[in-house]
This record gives C-alpha cells, structure tokens and sequence, in this order.
C-alpha cells in the first residue's frame, strides 16, 4: 500500500477537501474494492487523526469530516454490491444509542459510521433511548454488545439503571456493556462507577472496543462460538 | 469598593481593593430556595430570589443571568426539555436538514416569552442589586447555528457548504446585535458566551481564521460596549490555547 496516498488522504481531511479524498479513493477502488479501501486506506489513516486528536492537534471538525468521507465508502460499496460480500464476514450485530435524557448525537453518530466501516451491523436507537428499549432491541436482534452514549455526568449516571437491566435479565446478562461519551473522558472512573464493561476516547477507538468485547462476549455466553 | 467598582477596576487594568470574584451559580440558587428547576427556569421571581440566596451565601462580585440558552433556541421553535437536576437541554433542534435554514423566522425579542424570561431578570438583578456587577449569559453568534440546527448539520455546513454557512451567519448577525444590546439595556453590565465555533479543538484553524474570527470581530464592533469593551469568554478549551488567534482580531478581548 502506498504511504503517499495515506499522506496525501490525511492531509486532504485535515484540510476538509472530501471531495479529492473520494476522487482518489474512486481512482484506487477502479481496480481494488471500496471495501478494501476503508480497512487498507482509511483504517491507517484514521489512526493517525486519533494520534493526532490525542496531541491536540486535530479537532473535531477533522475527525467528522474523517467520518464523512467513510460513510461515502461505505454508501459506494453498497452501491457496487460489495455489502453481499460483506455481509459473511460481517461482525455483530451490536445496538448503540444515546441514553435516557441525553440528546447529543454527534459522537454517537460518528461511532456507528466508525463502527459499520469496520464490519459491524450496528443497530442505532438515537437519542435519549430507555434501558428497555435497549435490551428489547438486543432480545430482536440477538445482538452481544451495547453501545451507550452519554455526554453529561447527569445523563451518565442513568446507564446503571440500563446494567440493572441487563444483569437481572437472564436472557441478557451476558452481553457487553461499552460506554462513551465526553464525561467519561473527564471521569474515567466513572466507567465502573456506571457498570461499563469498556469505554473508547474517541469514535475512532470504537472498533477495536468492540474487537475485545466481543471476543468477552463469546467467551461468556453459553452458546459455543461456531454456533 | 462596591462589587460593580471593583470589576469596573479589574476590566481597567486598575488596582481594586481586592481581586474581584464570582462563582457561576446560576443553576446553584434553586438548591438555595429549594426550588424545582421546572418552576426555577420559568417563574422569574424563583430566578431572582435564588440569585439573591447566591449572594447572601457567596458574596460575588457579578451575579448571572439564567444560564439558559435553551431559552433562546425555543424563541426559534426548537424543542426543549426540562430536566430535573440540569438546565433545560435542547430536545429537536429547529431546523433537521440544512435546506431549511434560510427560512429562518426571528423572534421578536420585545414579545418572546421565553427571551423574555432571560430580559426580565436581568431587570429584576439589576434593579435589586445596584452595587454589583450583572453579566447576562448568551449564546454566541457562532454557536447559535448549532443550537438551532444541531451541532453535526452546523459543522457539516461550515465545513461543506461555506457560502450557506456565510449566508446564514449574515442573517443571524442583526438579530445578535439587537439581542445583545437589549440585554445591556435592560441592565446588564456585560455579556459573557460561551464560544465553542472559535475553539481549535472544535474547529480546525482554517475555519477560525476564516470564518469565525472576522465574524465574531465584526459582530461585536457593531454591539453597545459596556466600559468601553465587550467581554467574552470561552468554556470549551484554556484561554491560552486561543490566545494567539485573538491577538490577531483587533477588537477581540478574552
């Protein structure tokens, strides 16, 4: 894979030219795959916005137009059919929202585009969505991790009554528990505080979360893995 | 020293009696009065009577207005929510989708109910506390966008669609400028906003150098200054961190 096209898609972000990242993108997927291009190109390159974003040198601004442009792939892969091909490798299904009383969506919103560039079927309730809407959407869709998002301590402090929920529903009690949001940024200790089970710093971080929960997840349930 | 010499003094450059303080307690005084928050945020007296339990208990040299900006944004339509132990939050921003929004409707700041919540007790603080220094609490002009369209379509139109985001920044800028001034004439001493468009970990440079900081320059050149300055502040990142970009922009004080 060619670094210069990783640099020039980088600083093509930070600059917030979508446009020429997907004209070059379009150029590599002529003889590749869109799918190919968000793990082989857009996957390094994302990393390094996180890396970035950790020395305080990039904004936020930057990581949503990073979140755009990979929903553009996404929407192109669909588009070419290659979601049939994704579908057998794919990952989940997981379910995210924002929790009770929160109603800010940006960083949820990027999370799932993070989230589904890297495989997952996610299942997004949107805001302000109760533990029982929660745990219903699970039992449908036989999903193995919860993705909660809240970006006030006061808003934060309700997903104990969401791991209420999901340690005294038998059926449920052995998914996973991923929490997000600003205020666990601020308050790390809050993640236990709350019964999380893991927390990410950025959107970008989301995948690799979701990798280890997962890997929890089949390790506690009682279903076998190949099943 | 009365509390309004002394921030006069502080804002001067001058030597006060002693350094001017003040603690943002706005929410804190319906604890006082032991108020709900769904009657602290509407009723005004509830207002005024917890602000003045914050100065019998804290002696601040500035006293706030409600910090509601959510007050603002209902008077553009949108949705809000009252919450039991935060000001209320936006529930449905005005506007969904970004080709709505030059269709924007102002409200009339003189008949608003809810803007009039905010004007009525700076009147009120004002009118009961001569001696000290009241700061009306505001949302910026480059923030209000976000407020009234969600904060993901706001940055998708600054960072995409440059001209809309210039388009709708024109329109609002009157509007601020009448609001501003009105809540300086109903007696607040300065404004004090909460600045997050202007914020490098928000945007990115190009947009603040852009974008923001003429529009904030050229706004607050045309808005009434009390003691010879406006004041603003930022809550989303160190002062320092902006420093520099503010140094440029004649006009701008942090």
């Amino acid at each position: 894979m060619s670094v210069s096209l990783q640099d020039q898609i980088l600083e093509f972000i930070l600059n917030a030219q979508r446009e020429k990242v997907n004209e070059l993108i379009d150029n590599w997927a002529v003889e590749n795959s869109y799918t190919e291009a968000l793990t082989l190109i857009l996957g390094p390159v994302l990393k390094k916005i996180g890396n970035l974003w950790f020395k305080e040198k990039a904004s936020l601004a930057q990581g949503y137009v990073a979140g755009k442009i990979a929903e553009d792939i996404l929407l192109k892969a669909f588009e070419k059919g290659e979601s049939k091909m994704a579908l057998a490798e794919s990952k989940g299904p997981v379910v995210i929202g924002n929790i009770e009383d929160d109603f800010h969506a940006l960083g949820r919103k990027m999370v799932v585009t993070f989230l589904q560039a890297a495989g997952w079927q996610v299942y997004d309730l949107g805001n302000d969505a109760a533990p029982a809407d929660f745990i219903d959407k699970v039992l449908e869709v036989n999903a193995g991790i919860i993705g909660v998002s809240a970006m006030m301590y006061t808003t934060a402090i309700g997903i104990k009554n969401l791991r209420h929920e999901i340690d005294n529903r038998q059926s449920v009690n052995k998914i996973q528990l991923a929490v997000g949001g600003a205020v666990f940024n601020l308050r790390p200790d809050l993640v236990d505080e709350v019964g999380g089970d893991g927390t990410a710093a950025t959107a970008k971080d989301a995948p690799d979360l979701f990798d280890t929960l997962w890997q929890k997840y089949l390790q506690t349930r009682e279903i076998p893995n190949d099943q | 020293m009365t509390s309004k010499e002394r921030v006069l003094c502080a804002i001067k450059g001058e030597r006060p009696d002693r350094p001017a303080f003040t603690m943002m307690l706005s929410l804190y005084g319906a604890r006082l009065i032991d108020c709900s928050l769904d009657d602290y945020y509407v009723h005004v007296h509830l207002y005024v009577k917890g602000q003045q339990g914050v100065l019998e208990m804290a002696k601040p040299d500035i006293l706030v207005s409600p910090f509601m900006l959510t007050a603002e944004v209902k008077a553009f339509g949108s949705q809000i929510i009252y919450l039991d132990k935060n000001p209320p939050n936006i529930k449905k921003p005005t506007f969904q989708a970004d080709n709505e929004i030059m269709n924007i409707h102002f409200p009339d700041i003189d008949q608003d109910p809810s803007l009039g919540f905010i004007r009525e007790s700076i009147r009120l603080l004002s009118t009961q506390h001569k001696d000290t220094t009241i700061a009306a609490a505001l949302s910026s002009p480059i923030d209000l966008p976000a407020l009234i369209m969600g904060i993901d379509l706001w940055l998708e139109t600054l960072l995409f669609n440059r001209d809309k985001a210039q388009a709708l920044l024109n329109r609002l800028e009157p509007y601020f400028v009448q609001w501003a001034n009105s809540l300086l004439d109903d007696g607040a001493d300065f404004l004090i906003m909460p600045i997050c468009f202007c914020n490098p970990t928000i945007v990115s440079e190009e947009i603040m150098e852009q974008i923001s900081l003429p529009f904030l320059t050229r706004v607050f050149s045309a808005g009434k200054r009390a003691y010879s300055n406006p004041s603003w502040r930022y809550q989303a990142s160190p002062v320092s961190k902006i420093l520099h970009y503010t140094s440029k922009h004649s006009g701008l004080c942090p």
